[in-house]
């Protein structure tokens, strides 16, 4: 697709979305040390080299890459429409269902070079800092991340939809974190209707890591796969219809 | 020979009251048509319908006999844009806006974007970023946008705006030399009255949202100008209001 180089380009020449690709390098680095430290102190411990990785995932997957997400997205098109870039590319030759797919496919990329960027470096804190690192640990950690992706793709495709409705990329970014914590109060309080929302599945990948492929874990990702899909769609029908 | 652009019935009505009404016009090959209004008349209204930024409620557009609103990539193929209000990036250098531009079109090769950027006087200034820019040098940019996939048409709205008279003068030399040494076709919204002198071969005039005249250079009378037609048919609508309004 032409014009995925260039949603990718405007998305990774920004200045914001090349720090906090340094900070999430940088997370893991920080924490990995300092609980090395306070385990020492104290005497006990918490996690190792292998369990590091998957601990370092499940607060990205919960708050970290959520928020992350909500940034990138609310930029690419609130942020466009609010500074009048998005006209720029659509008066040229190119469908407007090629520009969405190239924005929702940019922002899968950025997702999944983040999580690749948080499993590296947790990876490598685990195993110069941290006792008991495993080559199984080590392979582990690579697919609960990879695995990361679709669940956190679905809440993405669940914001880029919501966040059209904004005319400012601070509206839609602050509406986008209301509407995270909403569901993640909701996956703790009402779990039985939570099962319909993609937050969810922020613990896919300890699901599929405990169980294996399963009947119900298929089940689930057909879900997902429905409801990624349906979002796609009403996100581009949205995309479509608006006037510059 | 088949209009490049035909504008039919088109009405486009803001919840404000402002807009287009009924709307017809086209353009033929080689010409360069001028759209002259005053502010707020409804010429980048008209623009971006043309474009498809904005969703005519009646009436269909055409451009090289492909319908905007159902064959968009294949009606603006051969088509370049300046639409105003429509930004650049700002954080990225002029070069790289254009190459953003140039990989939405086949076979653009770097020394395209490098010709355009000399024609508008912009080679110095390739590796700064937008944000550093004046009003004058960013319209700049965008003409040179407009122009970079070698277009048979060209859609220019209000292309001189924050330019300097030698901006101005440049971009007038520039749309004549287009014109005639290679037949690009344009149609060039303004409401200042010697840019469309200069360049024009036909002129329709808007007035609060309706084409109230139309005329060929050719068919101006003796001692004639566009401004003379312009006085005459905004003094003839305003008449017509007038009536309409006492009956």
């Amino acid at each position: 697709m032409l014009n995925l180089r260039n949603e990718w380009m405007k998305l990774i020449r920004k200045r914001s979305a090349i720090i906090l690709m340094i900070l999430s390098a940088l997370f893991p680095l920080v924490v990995g040390p300092g609980i090395q430290a306070l385990q020492n102190k104290f005497s006990f411990t918490a996690f190792d080299g292998e369990s590091f990785p998957l601990v370092i995932l499940s607060l990205a997957v919960s708050f970290y890459l959520p928020l992350l997400l909500a940034l990138a997205v609310s930029d690419m098109f609130s942020g466009e429409q609010e500074q009048k870039t998005l006209a720029f590319i659509l008066v040229r030759p190119i469908s407007r269902l090629k520009v969405y797919s190239s924005k929702v496919a940019a922002t899968g990329i950025y997702l999944l070079i983040l999580l690749l960027i948080v499993c590296t470096t947790s990876l490598l804190t685990g195993a110069i800092w941290l006792e008991n690192f495993t080559f199984q640990g080590l392979l582990i950690a690579i697919a609960a991340f990879l695995l990361s992706w679709f669940p956190l793709m679905a809440i993405g495709l669940l914001i880029i939809f919501f966040v059209q409705w904004f005319g400012s990329s601070s509206r839609a970014l602050t509406f986008s974190i209301l509407l995270y914590l909403v569901m993640m109060a909701v996956t703790y309080l009402f779990p039985t209707i939570a099962r319909w929302l993609p937050a969810y599945d922020s613990d896919w990948y300890q699901r599929w890591i405990n169980t294996g492929m399963s009947s119900i874990l298929a089940g689930r990702a057909l879900y997902l796969l429905s409801w990624s899909a349906l979002l796609f769609t009403l996100g581009y029908y949205k995309f479509s219809k608006k006037e510059y | 020979m088949e209009n490049i652009l035909e504008v039919k019935n088109v009405t486009k009505r803001f919840k404000n009251g402002r807009g287009i009404e009924n709307v017809s016009f086209s353009v033929k090959p080689g010409e360069v048509f001028g759209l002259l209004g005053p502010n707020g008349a409804g010429k980048t209204t008209l623009m971006k319908c043309i474009v498809d930024l904005c969703r005519p409620e009646v009436g269909e557009i055409f451009i090289n006999g492909h319908r905007v609103s159902d064959q968009f990539e294949e009606a603006l193929k051969s088509v370049g844009t300046l639409i105003s209000g429509v930004e650049a990036i700002d954080y990225m250098t002029a070069y790289e806006n254009l190459l953003i531009v140039a990989r939405l079109y086949p076979d653009i090769e770097n020394e395209r974007i490098e010709e355009v950027l000399q024609w508008v006087g912009m080679e110095k200034h390739r590796n700064e970023k937008l944000k550093s820019f004046s009003t004058g040098m960013r319209q700049r940019l965008y003409l040179a946008a407009a122009l970079l996939s070698k277009p048979k048409f060209v859609i220019l709205d209000e292309p001189t705006n924050g330019l300097d008279i030698d901006g101005k003068l440049d971009f007038q030399e520039l749309i004549s030399r287009l014109s005639k040494e290679e037949g690009v076709t344009f149609i060039l919204s303004t409401h200042l009255i010697d840019e469309v002198e200069r360049l024009c071969d036909r002129v329709a005039i808007l007035s609060k949202g309706i084409i109230v005249g139309e005329k060929n250079k050719t068919e101006l009378d003796e001692n004639q100008t566009f401004q003379s037609f312009y006085i005459e048919c905004t003094r003839k609508n305003k008449e017509v209001n007038r009536h309409a309004e006492l009956a």
